[in-house]
């Protein structure tokens, strides 16, 4: 067992924001949420799959919704208790620990503050490898887990408790309750039990997102770059660079849809998204897709850029990031790779490679 | 308590269809499931509101969404069993009574399935009076009851179970919900006990159904003018009559939305709908509004037209029956009144307009 202390929470925002290839939400709110929290609570234990007990009831939780919504509609923080409660009260048991349904964003922020706030552990895996926009994109439907019962609960303290036949279904049920609530929820599914977290969780994101976090912190102190650092460690692709000159964005059916143009002399980089960056092409040649990691890194500062805080007129790189393995199989492209999303096109897959080990070793 | 047979089945098929409003769906279906359920089991019983007990606990139930969608997505039979299920786990009681939460169409039957397969009575009343499109123009909501919990199930199986801070939050979500099912719901929500049911329904509305149904039947079985006798029973008006010329329909957001245009000789009648009928224009001039009840009923065989059987060319009279009461008040008004529905216009009552 691990702690998650203050000084963690930098690296995990960094992290969580490339891998959230421009979804899962700014994690400003969040950070500064966690870290209220751990001031008042202390560090939060942070635990492996090894470390679960086989009875210990953990629970995925995360925001569901349209992440732009968020930066308009600030949670009231007691959200998450809503959904907490309401999933205790419905299973008649207690949950015993928290993790990440996707290690991207603000949603990697989330169950360090329910972990805080109800001390309990914190789960070191998610259900996704990174963010997607849609709840059944996970491993556990992989595996073809019911999620239910699920909760959505919104700012004002309106629950919605969902038992739906799959994951698909609670997808869709629970993405139209959010739009009732503003296009934002808080959202807690598939809850399951400590001997199950080997088949349905992808193990080790949280250190993971606080490796490259790290790292990406590391080579910006010796001003260094941290984007060779990043695609070095990740195994990624640089896949070009240029100015913002075209936005188009739309809030719709409880997700952030639309595209951006980047231009760079005779060259135009063309990224479409749904929360999270899906396709990239160049000179209308896709140069990658979706399940791989799309990330937009601010030239200047190399921040990385999410959906919600594009603006005209930002250099950018873009970079492509290998997907998690599970993803790159048949059954995990069916679910999340472009022709999901409706391109009629195949996965095209970066640089691929082991890189576990790697994140490993920086982490201790 | 009551009985409810087999033979009343036909009055309240017709007198919820008149009370409908355009809207609550067409009955055919339902009342066949009533039939078929009640010959297997028995009559129900239907109990009034003297006849509770201060703790029972009684559960209003219907469909939500857009009636039409009802039409293609036949309904599973075990729906309400789940939403009374959900509903007694989250309340951690038992479903004492059921009753409908509008006495409008096909919701005016759901009770009646539930009750004869559960062995559940019936409770002679319902929230609206009539049908009415969103769930919070209740008479629960006037009285400022919790709508929660609510939940919403689909013929699938899937259910959602719904604690909101307040009846129109609970209309929202649960709207929102029946979307993603197919734009229908089996739905059941403001659980009441048997203390607040005098103050917060609209009692004797399944007597009522059935006296318009049996009125009804009966001229018409006598060769007379049902028409003339609804009129008169209900106290209501002859708003005019025509052919059918144009039909503008949607469904959207969970609802069925638009307007038909009913032409004579020298008139035109123009009526306005969200599921149910909710302004009638006569040559552009305002003649009647919600929440009085706007029924449209065919000329040949006068019988009353639901929104999503609406055809063109067919030939029909248009009649208004007089608001429940409490609807007609400024807080009802401000519930279920033309401004709620986005028209920049007062509440008409029929009796001062055309009387």
């Amino acid at each position: 067992m691990k702690e998650l202390t203050l000084d963690h929470l930098e690296n995990l925002a960094i992290g969580s924001a490339i891998l959230g290839s421009g979804g899962g939400g700014d994690p400003t709110y969040f950070y500064m949420m966690a870290r209220y929290e751990m001031e008042r609570h202390g560090p939060v234990s942070l635990i492996g799959i090894n470390d679960l007990n086989n009875d210990d009831l953990v629970l995925p939780v995360g925001f569901m919704g349209a992440p732009v919504a968020e930066t308009e509609k600030i949670p009231s923080g007691r959200e998450f208790f809503d959904v907490v409660n309401t999933l205790e009260k419905i299973l008649e048991k207690k949950i015993d620990v928290v993790m990440p349904f996707e290690i991207g964003g603000m949603n990697a922020f989330i169950p360090v503050i329910v972990a805080a706030q109800n001390r309990i552990p914190l789960l070191d895996a998610d259900l996704m490898g990174r963010a997607f926009p849609e709840g059944q994109m996970t491993v556990c439907n992989l595996a073809g887990v019911n999620p239910s019962p699920g909760v959505v609960a919104d700012s004002l303290g309106n629950t919605v408790i969902i038992h739906a036949n799959d994951s698909h279904t609670l997808e869709k049920f629970g993405r139209q309750v959010t739009i009732a609530m503003g296009s934002i929820g808080a959202f807690g599914y598939y809850p399951f039990l400590g001997l199950q977290a080997e088949t349905f969780t992808i193990s080790k994101s949280i250190s993971k997102a606080i490796a490259i976090g790290k790292l990406h912190r590391e080579a910006q102190k010796k001003e260094e770059s941290p984007l060779d650092a990043i695609l070095k460690l990740c195994k990624g692709v640089h896949l070009g660079s240029g100015k913002v000159v075209d936005i188009d964005r739309v809030i719709s059916k409880g997700f952030v849809y639309g595209k951006i143009v980047i231009e760079h002399q005779k060259d135009m980089i063309e990224i479409v998204f749904q929360n999270e960056f899906l396709i990239a092409k160049l000179n209308e040649q896709i140069v990658a897709t979706t399940p791989d990691i799309l990330v937009l890194f601010e030239q200047e500062t190399a921040v990385p850029i999410m959906c919600e805080s594009l603006q005209y007129g930002i250099k950018v790189n873009l970079v492509a990031l290998p997907a998690p393995e599970i993803w790159t199989t048949p059954a995990g492209l069916a679910l999340v790779g472009p022709r999901h999303f409706g391109y009629n096109v195949d996965y095209q897959s970066v640089e691929k490679g082991k890189i576990e080990e790697s994140y490993e070793k920086i982490n201790h | 308590m009551k009985k409810l047979t087999i033979e009343n089945l036909e009055d309240l098929a017709a007198g919820s269809a008149i009370l409908g409003s355009g809207g609550g769906g067409d009955t055919t279906i339902p009342y066949k499931i009533a039939r078929y359920e009640m010959e297997k089991h028995g009559p129900v019983s239907l109990a009034n509101i003297f006849e509770l007990t201060s703790d029972a606990t009684i559960l209003p139930l219907g469909f939500i969404g857009a009636p039409v969608a009802a039409v293609e997505k036949i309904a599973s039979g075990n729906e309400f069993s789940v939403v009374i299920h959900a509903i007694e786990q989250a309340l951690g009681k038992k479903i004492d009574f059921v009753m409908p939460f509008e006495i409008g169409g096909i919701s005016a039957f759901v009770p009646l399935i539930i009750a004869a397969q559960a062995k559940i009575p019936i409770l002679d009343a319902d929230m609206m009076g009539r049908a009415f499109p969103e769930a919070q123009m209740s008479s629960a909501n006037l009285q400022n009851v919790m709508a929660s919990p609510g939940a919403v199930v689909d013929f699938l199986g899937n259910s959602v179970i719904i604690f909101a801070k307040d009846s129109l939050a609970l209309e929202k979500l649960g709207r929102q919900a029946t979307v993603a099912m197919g734009s229908i719901g089996a739905f059941g929500f403001f659980p009441i006990s048997g203390a607040q049911a005098p103050l917060v329904t609209i009692p004797k509305s399944i007597t009522k159904a059935l006296a318009i149904g049996k009125t009804y039947r009966e001229t018409q079985k006598k060769g007379k003018n049902s028409l003339d006798a609804i009129l008169k029973l209900c106290k209501g008006v002859f708003l005019g009559s025509g052919k059918i010329t144009d039909i503008d329909r949607v469904i959207s957001n969970g609802f069925l939305e638009g307007s038909i245009t009913i032409q004579n000789k020298d008139e035109t009648i123009k009526l306005m709908f969200q599921n149910e009928f909710l302004i009638a224009k006569l040559n552009e001039q305002i003649v009647a509004t919600t929440p009085d009840i706007l029924v449209l009923f065919e000329q040949e065989t006068a019988v009353p037209i639901m929104c999503e059987s609406l055809q063109y060319g067919i030939k029909v009279n248009l009649v208004a029956l007089p608001a429940p009461e409490i609807w007609t008040t400024s807080a009802g008004l401000a519930l279920v009144g033309p401004r709620h529905f986005g028209y920049d216009v007062d509440y008409q009552p029929i009796r001062k307009t055309l009387h």
